[in-house]
Parts: C-alpha cells; sequence; structure tokens
C-alpha cells in the first residue's frame, strides 16, 4: 500500500513536469501579452519593449520555463499580469467555490442516478425502465449551459423560486450544480444498470437468492457493491471533465470559480494565471483518481495495491 | 405545466428567444477610456427627499474590475463605478467642457503654453480622513507617471512634465510638450486623485485588492473577485449628500444571464443588446434608455492591400452598402449613421458631413471605373462577435450584388487585434474606436497618421502635417479648422466604409430615480434615488 502509494506520487511528478511544459508552450502560441495589455494607449516600441522586460517575457522561452519551474516548486507562480497579485493567490482564492460546484454536481449526478439506475435494472424492459433510459439520454444529450439558461428563466426569472446568478447560500448553488451535474447523473444512470444487469445474471445472485435472502439484502448487499466498481472508476475520470464543464456553468452563473478565472485568462493572455490554474487543477484532478484507486479496496477486497 | 405564477407560454418562447440569441462580447477593450461624461439621459424626476442615504441599487459589469487603483484601469467598464469612488481635479459637463469648480481644482489658470496653475478645493477629506491637499495632488500624478508602477494610463499623460506644490491649496502642472487635450484628460482615468498615507503605508497589492479611499460620494467597503464590488455612502462628501445607501457592482459574464438578472429583479441596472430590448419591452417594472456613444463604428479598408489600394475601389464599397438597412434590422435601429470616424460628442465633429450615399449604380459604375479585374475582397470578422458576423454577412451580400466577390475570415479576437495593429489583417476590417478623449485628435492620429499602430495602411503626407500643427497649438478655433479640413480631406479618400455611432441601450428598473447615464459609461449616482 505504501509502496504504492510512493509510486503513484513519483510518477505524478512527471505527469505535473509534462504538463507545465504544455500549458507553459500552448499559453505562449496564444499571443503576445504586452501588446493586448497596452492595446489601449498606443504605446511606442521602448514602451512594449520595457512591458515586456518588466514581465520576464524578454528572455528566450527555454530559460523562462526554467526560471518558472524553479520558482514553481516553491510555490512562486509569478504575478498576474491583469491584477498584478500572485497568480497562485488568485487561483486559490477562488479553488474553494469550484470544489463547492462540482461536489455540488456531483452529489446530484449520484443522488440523480443511483436509485434510477438500480430501478431500471431491476425492472428491465418495464416502461419504467424505458423512461429510466430515455430521461438519462437526454441528460447527457442536453448541452449544460443551456439547461442552465432554462432552469434560469423557468425558477429564476418567471417562478422566481431561486436567485438567477452569483454566489452565496445553498439556493445560489441549486441551479449551477443541476446543470453542471445532469450530464454526468445521465451518464452514471446508464452505466450502473448496464453493471447492475451484468452483476444481477451472475452465479453468486442466483445463489445469494437461492439461500433465501430478500431481494433488498441481494440488490444492496451483493449487486450494487459488485456494480459500483465501473461506477467509480467513472466518477473519478469524470470529475475531470466537470471540472471544464464548470469552465461554460461559472460563466452562465456569474459563479465566482476557476473555470471563469481560467477563460479570462486565456483572453486577456495572461500567462501566470492560465499556468497556475491549470497546474493546480491538474493536481487536483491526479489526487482524485489516486483516492479512487484506494476506494477500489474498500469496495472490492479483492483488490489490493501492491 | 408551470403552476399558477406570472408564466406564460407566450412570455417563455419570448424570454427564451432573447436569451438564446446573440454572445456577442460587444463592448470592446478598444472603446475603452473615455473620461468624464455629456449627456445624462435621465430617468423621470424623484419626488422629495428622505432624509440620510436609504436603500441598495445593483448594477451589473460584464467583467471583473481590473483592479481597484485607478491607474491600473483602462476598460470603461471600470468607468461604472469609478467616478463616484473618486474625485478628479477636472470634471466635465455636458458639452464636454471643463466645468471651473466642478472637480476638486476651484479653477486654473494657464502662465504659458507649458504651465497652468490650479487652486484646489478647501476642506476635501478622502474616505479614509486624510485630508485633500497639494500633496495629495502631487503624489497621484507621479504615482501614474512612474515607470515603475506600469500604469496603462500613463502614455495619455505623458506630456506632464510634473505637478509641484505652491502651497496646500495650489499646484503648478508643468507640461514637457504642449497638449491641447490635457486639462480635458485631467478628468479621465488616470487622473484619480488617492491618498497618499494611504497608498503608501498599505502598498500595491492592498490597494488593488481590497480597498482605495477617494474623495467621491462613496466608499468601498468590499470587493470579492470576479463576484462584487460594495460601495456604500460616504457621509463625508464634499457635494450633495448622495441619497441611495448601497451601491453593489455584480460582475456577470454572460449577457443572458445579465438579461435574466435584470427581469427578474435581481438587478437593477444593466446594459443591453439590441435583441435584448424585445424581452423588456412591455414590462411595468422595466425601462430601457438609449443613449449615444462616442464609439464610432466601421469597416477599414486597407489602401496598401489590392484591390482595397484603388481608391475607387473604396468608393464603390463605401456606395455599395445600406448603412440605413444594416443599422434598421441587425441593430434594430439603435444606432445613427456618421460620415468619419468622429461622433457628435468629438470636438472636431462636422455636422456638414453627410454618409456616404447607398448608391449601387454608382458603385458598379466606380468599381468598372476603377480597372480591377479581380475585385476580391477579404472580410475579417471577430469569432466570438455575434453582431459583426450578422453585419458581415450582411454587408457582403450587398458587396456581392454590386459585382465585388466577398470572403469571409472569422479570428479570434485577441489575434484579430494583435494582426489589426501589425497590418497583417485583410481588406475589410470591422472596428470601433471610443476617441477616449472626446476629441478628434485621438481618433485621428492613431488611426491615419502614417505607421501609427492603429492605422495599418493609411498614409497621406498633408493628413500628417496637418495633424501635427493642430498638435502644437492651443487656439482651439484653429485646431477645429484644421480638424475640420482633415475630416474631408478623410471623407475623400474612402479610407473607410459603413460608419455609425453606435448606442448603449441602458436598462434601469423603475425604483432607480434620476441616474445620470452619460455616453462614456461613467454611471454617476451622487445624484440618483431608489424607491
Amino acid at each position: 500500500m505504501w509502496n504504492y502509494l510512493i509510486q503513484r506520487l513519483f510518477y505524478s511528478i512527471f505527469v505535473l513536469i509534462g504538463i507545465s511544459l504544455i500549458v507553459f508552450i500552448t499559453v505562449r502560441l496564444t499571443g503576445d501579452p504586452v501588446a493586448m495589455l497596452l492595446q489601449d494607449g498606443n504605446p511606442s516600441q521602448e514602451d512594449l519593449d520595457e512591458m515586456r522586460r518588466l514581465l520576464d517575457l524578454d528572455k528566450p522561452v527555454p530559460v523562462q520555463y526554467v526560471n518558472f519551474l524553479a520558482k514553481a516548486v516553491t510555490g512562486d507562480f509569478g504575478r498576474s499580469f491583469r491584477y498584478s497579485t500572485p497568480a497562485l493567490g488568485l487561483v486559490l482564492e477562488r479553488m474553494p467555490a469550484t470544489l463547492k460546484l462540482t461536489l455540488a454536481a456531483m452529489s446530484v449526478a449520484v443522488l440523480i442516478a443511483f436509485p434510477l439506475g438500480i430501478i431500471s435494472a431491476v425492472s428491465r424492459g418495464s416502461p419504467l425502465d424505458f423512461g429510466v433510459r430515455l430521461v438519462s439520454l437526454i441528460g447527457i444529450s442536453m448541452p449544460n449551459f443551456w439547461l442552465g439558461i432554462i432552469l434560469i428563466i423557468i425558477f429564476g426569472v418567471n417562478l422566481r423560486w431561486l436567485p438567477v446568478s452569483g454566489s452565496g447560500g445553498l439556493k445560489y448553488l441549486i441551479m449551477p450544480a443541476i446543470a453542471l451535474g445532469s450530464a454526468l447523473a445521465g451518464t452514471l444512470t446508464r452505466l450502473l444498470r448496464s453493471s447492475m444487469l451484468d452483476v444481477l445474471s451472475d452465479d453468486y445472485i442466483r445463489t445469494a437468492r437461492a439461500k433465501g435472502l430478500s431481494g433488498r439484502m441481494v440488490l444492496t448487499r451483493h449487486a450494487l457493491r459488485n456494480a459500483l466498481i465501473p461506477v467509480l472508476t467513472i466518477l473519478g475520470l469524470q470529475f475531470g471533465l466537470l471540472l471544464g464543464g464548470a469552465v461554460i456553468i461559472e460563466n452562465v452563473f456569474a459563479w465566482p470559480g476557476v473555470g471563469r478565472l481560467v477563460v479570462t485568462s486565456i483572453g486577456l493572455r495572461d500567462y501566470p494565471v492560465v499556468q497556475a490554474s491549470v497546474i493546480l487543477l491538474a493536481v487536483i484532478l491526479l489526487t482524485v483518481n489516486l483516492l479512487v484507486d484506494l476506494l477500489y479496496t474498500v469496495v472490492d477486497p479483492r483488490v489490493t495495491l501492491d | 405545466m408551470f403552476g399558477k405564477s406570472r408564466f406564460s407560454r407566450r412570455d417563455f418562447l419570448k424570454t427564451t428567444a432573447a436569451l438564446g440569441l446573440g454572445g456577442a462580447m460587444s463592448s470592446s477593450l478598444l472603446a475603452a477610456c473615455a473620461p468624464a461624461g455629456p449627456a445624462p439621459a435621465g430617468a423621470p424626476a424623484a419626488e422629495g427627499g428622505a432624509a440620510g442615504p436609504s436603500g441598495s441599487v445593483t448594477i451589473a459589469l460584464h467583467f471583473d474590475l481590473q483592479s481597484l487603483d485607478p491607474i491600473k484601469t483602462f476598460a470603461l467598464n471600470n468607468g461604472r463605478w469609478q467616478k463616484n469612488v473618486f474625485g478628479y481635479l477636472i470634471k466635465r459637463d455636458e458639452e464636454m467642457n471643463p466645468v471651473p469648480g466642478g472637480g476638486l481644482a476651484l479653477s486654473w489658470e494657464q502662465e504659458d503654453d507649458l504651465n497652468v496653475v490650479f487652486k484646489l478645493r478647501e476642506g476635501v477629506k478622502f474616505h479614509n480622513g486624510e485630508d485633500f491637499n497639494a500633496d495629495a495632488v502631487v503624489y497621484s500624478f507621479e504615482r501614474l507617471l512612474d515607470e515603475a508602477n506600469a500604469s496603462p494610463q500613463r502614455f495619455n499623460y505623458t506630456a506632464i512634465d510634473r505637478f509641484e506644490k505652491v502651497d496646500d491649496y495650489t499646484v503648478r502642472m508643468t507640461l514637457n510638450e504642449v497638449d491641447p487635450v490635457i486639462i480635458t484628460k485631467l478628468a479621465g482615468y488616470g487622473g484619480a486623485i488617492v491618498p497618499p498615507q494611504f497608498v503608501e503605508e498599505q502598498g500595491a497589492d492592498y490597494v488593488s485588492a481590497t480597498d482605495i479611499p477617494g474623495t467621491g460620494p462613496y466608499q468601498i467597503v468590499e470587493y470579492r473577485k470576479d463576484d462584487s464590488l460594495t460601495l456604500e455612502a460616504f457621509d463625508g462628501y464634499w457635494g450633495e449628500a448622495p441619497k441611495i445607501k448601497t451601491l453593489v457592482y455584480r460582475i456577470i459574464p454572460d449577457e443572458a444571464t445579465r438579461l435574466a438578472e435584470f427581469l427578474a429583479g435581481g438587478v437593477d441596472v444593466v446594459q443591453l443588446q439590441p435583441s435584448q430590448v424585445a424581452a423588456v419591452e412591455g414590462s411595468e417594472d422595466l425601462e430601457v434608455f438609449p443613449t449615444g456613444v462616442p464609439t464610432v463604428n466601421g469597416l477599414r479598408l486597407d489602401a496598401s492591400k489590392p484591390p482595397t489600394d484603388n481608391v475607387k475601389v473604396r468608393a464603390a464599397i463605401c456606395h455599395a452598402i445600406d448603412t440605413q438597412t444594416v443599422i434598421d434590422t441587425i441593430l434594430q435601429g439603435y444606432a445613427v449613421p456618421m460620415a468619419v470616424w468622429q461622433s457628435p460628442y468629438s470636438f472636431g465633429y462636422d455636422p456638414e458631413l453627410q454618409p456616404y450615399a447607398y448608391d449601387p449604380d454608382l458603385a458598379k459604375q466606380l468599381l468598372a471605373e476603377s480597372g480591377v479585374a479581380d475585385p476580391t475582397l477579404v472580410y475579417n470578422v471577430i469569432g466570438d462577435d455575434a453582431t459583426a458576423k450578422e453585419i458581415a454577412n450582411t454587408v457582403a451580400a450587398m458587396l456581392e450584388a454590386v459585382g465585388f466577390t466577398v470572403t469571409i475570415a472569422q479570428k479570434e479576437r485577441a489575434t484579430y487585434f494583435d494582426d489589426y495593429r501589425a497590418g497583417t489583417l485583410d481588406n475589410i476590417v470591422p472596428f470601433g474606436w471610443g476617441g477616449w478623449t472626446l476629441d478628434a485628435d485621438n481618433t485621428y492620429y492613431s488611426m491615419y497618421y502614417t505607421g501609427e499602430s492603429y492605422n495599418p495602411g493609411f498614409s497621406d503626407p498633408e493628413i500628417d502635417a496637418l495633424l501635427d500643427e493642430q498638435r502644437s497649438t492651443l487656439d482651439q478655433e484653429r485646431r477645429k479648422e484644421i480638424l475640420f479640413q482633415v475630416n474631408k480631406l478623410i471623407y475623400d479618400q474612402y479610407p473607410d466604409a459603413m460608419l455609425y455611432q453606435a448606442q448603449y441601450l441602458w436598462g434601469v428598473n423603475k425604483r432607480v430615480k434620476d441616474l445620470a447615464l452619460p455616453a462614456d459609461e461613467r454611471l454617476w449616482f451622487a445624484s440618483a434615488s431608489v424607491s
């Protein structure tokens, strides 16, 4: 177990270096931030050069990268061109909002998918099963920003039950969490249904039934637990997609998270902020996937990590 | 299906259509930086006056503040709150003329071409209790001009050599070159006066992200990045006491969400798109005020690339476009045709000059006379600007009707502006420019002077000479004469097509009264009230 952990952490370092290199280079392909920063002032060439020097952009890219890496290890990701404050601070400041939204969306997905997936599997071929499959397909197919706008129109503008946008208490979280979580809910429902169907046709389920266990006991103790493994894997992987989806949902609901920060920063070519955000999101994703791997051992005692 | 609330299928469809339309981020950063403002198209007058400020008003911002520190900002977006927090030496009236005594300077005297002495208002306090005096003025401009502070506003003020204290309430401004619009620039973003002691003690990061006191009617209470800025009435304001207690500026990036918030009553003041007006019409609580702005939009015709290097081709393009139809259909009528790149708010605007007439026959004739064998045009457009794309399609059809072949090429926003400055865009380049000083010099110099960064390919020695001449004189009558000459010279060379002055569509909840909606976005809440 510990060996496994150390090994994984060791690999993670290389993954992060790779990601930092990719983001460092791609962000520089988008164009010159200095022209962008000074576009309004009608600056002279000297002004542009001076700005470039101030921002450490006058050196060759490999040199810039090494400088960046050396500082990043100490937690210094440079200063935002836009806000002129430390980039890491900006990202950390918004990370809680994004995590709150993603976790809420995940909870929405799990709360919807578990009952629906199980019901659908148990009543396979019935109209109920058909209904659940249709609903989950709609959930997957609907673009989340569109669902967001529809939710806003119904519950924000017309019924006025929920605030249209912004952040604050739980009521601000409901619509963005549903909009973001609906696609995952659909995916999970379908996955859980097929996974349950697989398991339900296994011998040990028949055995469990044969020895006289109640239907409910068979479902929760034997079937569900075994059907969970693929679901867990997908949940871990989908976490990354949720973080990506949060970018759009954060815009629609004016949610002050990292996604919005990244989008605006790319538009304004705020290199340090883009770099810090992407690397931090990568760290979170790596952590989540490691946790999922650890969870396997809990769900399935047959899995060992050495 | 939706219960018994105020919800009908028709409403739903109407709102859906409006929310779904457009995704354009049309408030261009390029149009940024217009200083103090003319033409308040106010809401109806309020009745009576309550004791002490009360109530709260919420205003939508399109994107986050660049900084709380005025010298770190350049986007017009910031004007919506800054003017309420900071004081400036100069305040301009509706006609854009500096008003003596309107701002923090009671009067000023031009000693010679390069020296101006300002008498300062006494008894003014900053929100933190610091006194406003000559030291604060000297400090604020030293800070703005210090290259180490890398202010994006600095370039507008480089004519200033220094400010010096004469006595506690007198300062002298010394210029290193004549700048005919410098007084007006002092009303601009870079000219905000800040408290020296506070700024020095707290440091740049703090004033940028947490708090900075000014001398305006409202003080900063809380700033949450990418979320909101909360201001509260300052009880020590030197002018008339504000009536509204709290102003909340909410950052809402999505256009559809802004409209939804406005419809739901979550936001009181919002800037709408032409396509969104229909959703607001018929509402008992909401009103729309169209306000002319200094931004002029047009299509730049690159005079350095074939076939638009041929003046007859450019003329043919100009006469082939039915600007009025574009305005009526795509902009729902919310724009005014213009002849050249100057709005009526601009010093140097010539009302006699008429927009190019729509005359397809003349266009065909001009194209034939040009002798160009292959009239193929490439029309650039910014990918995320829905309105510009609609205009591009319409205009392309109009041009093809007179014999041109038009290809529309999309570009990513930031790349577009880089390419624009580098001169690597194609024949037809949509552009909007606000002329931030509200003086023709600003747009004309940067857009037509040979080799300037916003001038991709136009060059005329006569225009260059005239622009230099008007820059070196303080005689405003003479400047006006020269600028009128420049207007005519530019007009005759057809460097740009389809020009119109944009209008901002301010959505205001009727509970907000007497809100000043000036042409430069710098909303002024000191005289407004809320019920």
